[in-house]
């Protein structure tokens, strides 16, 4: 199966460019911890780097690492290189980021194409045991639930089980989960609870000799939902010491309108507008309550969507490069 | 005792001499003897009261285990002691001393000194401790009669205590000195352990000072895994199992051949020796401990790149001796390296080694497999007119692929 960058341009995709945009906000208010620019960014920039772009170009981020798994184009990588200070870093993340110097504090986001799986909390793992304070941990996957074709529903919740338990590993699926938890609509839930417990653990472990100030603690920040094609979650958040608890308090992050520290999950659904539609819409905006905006034949979901992230918006035009 | 005597500055001219007989057993040190209050308050009680002294760094919260120990072994038991300002002794029959337990009542545990003189002046060639047991149990007795016993009891004390005899330590069993293997990992400008210091410093009145290094060495499938140390005691030897770093999700996968030059060393440190990570027989690791749970972490880490480099040096082997690479770098970086002591070890975090080379430009390869029966593969070998099963796989496979193939099959 060729690698998902060769199906999408991941530029394109409307929920992801919002997603991105969100980040960058979330990342700004960082500064209490340090300024933003100084910190490292690790990504998987796959030939589009659309990711490092952003961080570069909005923040100011010049320390980036890009981890690619496909090794054999690895010249393909090097060339789209968007900037200077992008290190393309060969070879898959479970390899890479051990290899990694973590005494700067770090933006790492995992995005992956892919399900949750061992590979996955691995790197999860990994970075609980070495970030330090101030640095900031992201997880995308796909939670589209496994499905055996013409399979009788029984059937299908046993597979799903079965599936689940193999790729994540038995001991990493909590108790009272069933087939029935791993359904559409059900089974992300259970892939942020396996992620937020895994971080947990590792805290836990890394936390036993430390002194009560200097034990890490885990800031849930981020709870997105999203699909441009796939369903996808994004999950993640702060992890700081808890003398830096302080520094925690003035980033605020409570006042970005998509954080979520908890269960409560933050949507975005990019509607698909004209520039016409925008114009009118934003011409409306800020204004509290959102139910005042209006838009002429436009489903009030669509504007309500719209509202929600109208900042983060993405606009695409065609223009010719020369 | 050596080590409160030396206080970390090694241990050149102290001793240990073992002797397992079949009438007694016997050991004796110039290890600067058992001062009378520890003696006293403490090594001859029954149980540890509390405030006892911590002596640096010791292996055994001493006297744990020591008096029990006697009473396995045999009848009587016989502890001379003398340090520069004092000298005792305590002789037992354990059977006669059980009985005036029963008579002057089981409140008092104590041990009585035979001789016990203080305040005098011992010249430095009589300080140490000599303690002997005889009266051995029937069972005792066999086995310190049996080579094989001996053998192994003198393996593990070389093993266990490998560190001390690196310092200067001289042990012997039985006359025989005993010889050390002191661990070493390979270093080169290419080829580099990993080194981290950890210290505890909140864990109690005393901090701990963790020393971890990871890297590889000769291959040995026995020997390759992790070695944990508390205070210079190997408590956990070659260790391929979850207890350390193996199996553990796909972070370490589980031991395997392929990672048989895989080393790595965890040294625990403490004055205070409750601290440490080990069993209260100061025999294993304690896995519950806080700081061991926190050390795996780190050591998890450490392990990783170390496994990362040994695959890609597998595969480099394979792919070397099937002809698919004209070079095999990674193998003659190891054969290039030299074994280090770990005190030569500069700290580094990751463990540093060169990287294969970047796969050679073109399609990516996909390697076939298939039996056929041999007359009929010797055969094709003939009418190819090639030498090895290799080409003639090659050969049928292109031959199919020119008439069959096409410009547009896909």
């Amino acid at each position: 199966m060729p690698s998902s960058y060769r199906l999408v341009n991941y530029l394109l995709r409307p929920a992801k460019v919002a997603e991105r945009k969100m980040l960058c906000d979330l990342f700004r208010r960082l500064e209490p911890f340090g300024r933003i620019h100084t910190y490292r960014y690790i990504g998987f920039g796959s030939i589009y780097f659309a990711d490092f772009l952003l961080f570069h170009q909005a923040l100011g981020i010049s320390d980036m690492i890009s981890i690619e798994k496909d090794e054999q184009n690895g010249p393909r990588f090097s060339f789209n290189k968007p900037f200077r200070c992008v290190e393309l870093k060969l070879g898959h993340s479970n390899s890479v980021l051990p290899q990694l110097d973590w005494e700067k504090k770090s933006l790492v986001w995992f995005d992956c194409d892919g399900k949750l799986d061992g590979a996955v909390l691995a790197d999860v793992a990994m970075f609980c045991s070495k970030a330090v304070s101030g640095s900031m941990l992201l997880v995308s996957v796909n939670v589209v639930p496994e499905k055996k074709p013409n399979a009788a529903p029984q059937d299908q919740d046993a597979f799903r089980l079965q599936t689940f338990s193999e790729a994540v590993g038995k001991e990493k699926v909590p108790l009272d989960v069933t087939g029935a938890n791993l359904r559409p609509g059900e089974f992300a839930k259970v892939c942020r609870r396996v992620i937020h417990n895994e971080i947990l653990k590792e805290l836990c472990d890394r936390n036993g000799p430390l002194e009560e100030e200097r034990r890490f603690c885990y800031q849930q920040l981020i709870h997105f939902h999203y699909a441009d094609e796939a369903q996808m979650l994004t999950l993640g958040g702060l992890f700081y010491e808890k003398r830096d608890r302080p520094l925690l308090d003035r980033c605020a992050f409570s006042e970005l309108p998509f954080v979520r520290d908890g269960e409560a999950i933050a949507f975005i659904n990019a509607p698909k507008l004209t520039q016409k539609e925008v114009r009118h819409l934003n011409s409306q905006l800020p204004r509290l309550p959102a139910d005042k905006v209006t838009l002429p034949g436009v489903p009030d979901s669509d504007v309500h969507d719209y509202v929600s992230l109208y900042r983060y918006y993405p606009s695409f035009t065609e223009v010719l490069l020369g | 005792m050596a080590r409160r005597l030396r206080n970390g500055n090694g241990f050149d001219g102290l001793w240990v001499r073992i002797e397992v007989k079949t009438t007694h057993f016997r050991i004796a040190d110039n290890c600067g003897g058992i001062p009378v209050e520890i003696a006293r308050d403490y090594a001859f009680r029954f149980g540890r009261p509390k405030g006892a002294p911590s002596i640096p760094a010791s292996i055994g919260q001493f006297g744990v285990g020591m008096k029990r120990t006697f009473f396995k072994l045999g009848q009587r038991f016989r502890v001379e002691s003398a340090t520069s300002d004092s000298r005792f002794a305590v002789e037992i029959d354990v059977d006669d001393w059980k009985a005036r337990q029963s008579t002057e009542g089981a409140e008092d545990w104590h041990f009585e000194f035979k001789t016990l003189e203080e305040r005098i002046s011992v010249p430095p060639d009589q300080q140490g401790t000599i303690i002997t047991i005889d009266g051995l149990h029937p069972g005792v007795s066999d086995s310190f009669g049996q080579d094989p016993f001996v053998t192994r009891v003198s393996q593990e004390i070389a093993v266990a205590h490998a560190l001390s005899m690196a310092q200067g330590l001289s042990i012997t069993l039985n006359e025989i000195p005993l010889r050390y293997d002191p661990l070493r990992l390979l270093s080169s400008d290419l080829l580099r352990p990993a080194h981290l210091d950890i210290l505890y410093d909140k864990l109690g009145p005393k901090p701990i000072k963790v020393r971890l290094f990871a890297g590889v060495s000769d291959r040995s499938k026995e020997e390759g895994g992790w070695y944990i140390f508390c205070n210079g005691r190997m408590v956990l030897r070659a260790d391929q199992s979850n207890l350390t770093v193996w199996s553990e999700g796909e972070r370490v996968p589980k031991y395997h051949p392929d990672f048989a030059r895989f080393r790595g060393l965890a040294y625990f440190d403490s004055d205070d020796a409750s601290l440490l990570p080990w069993t209260t027989t100061k025999t294993g690791v304690d896995s519950d401990s806080p700081v061991y749970r926190a050390v795996r972490q780190q050591m998890i880490e450490m392990t990783r790149p170390v496994l990362e480099f040994l695959r890609k040096m597998e595969d480099e082997r394979k792919k070397h001796e099937d002809g698919d690479i004209p070079d095999n770098p990674l193998a003659r970086a190891v054969a290039a390296a030299g074994p280090v002591g770990i005190e030569t070890i500069a700290p580094r975090a990751i463990f540093a080694a060169p990287q294969p080379p970047p796969p050679p430009p073109g399609p990516r390869m996909q390697g076939i497999q298939y039996k056929k029966p041999a007359d009929e593969v010797e055969r094709a070998k003939k009418l190819l007119g090639v030498t090895s099963f290799k080409e003639v796989g090659e050969k049928t496979f292109d031959y199919y692929m020119t008439y069959e193939g096409g410009s547009d099959a896909e």
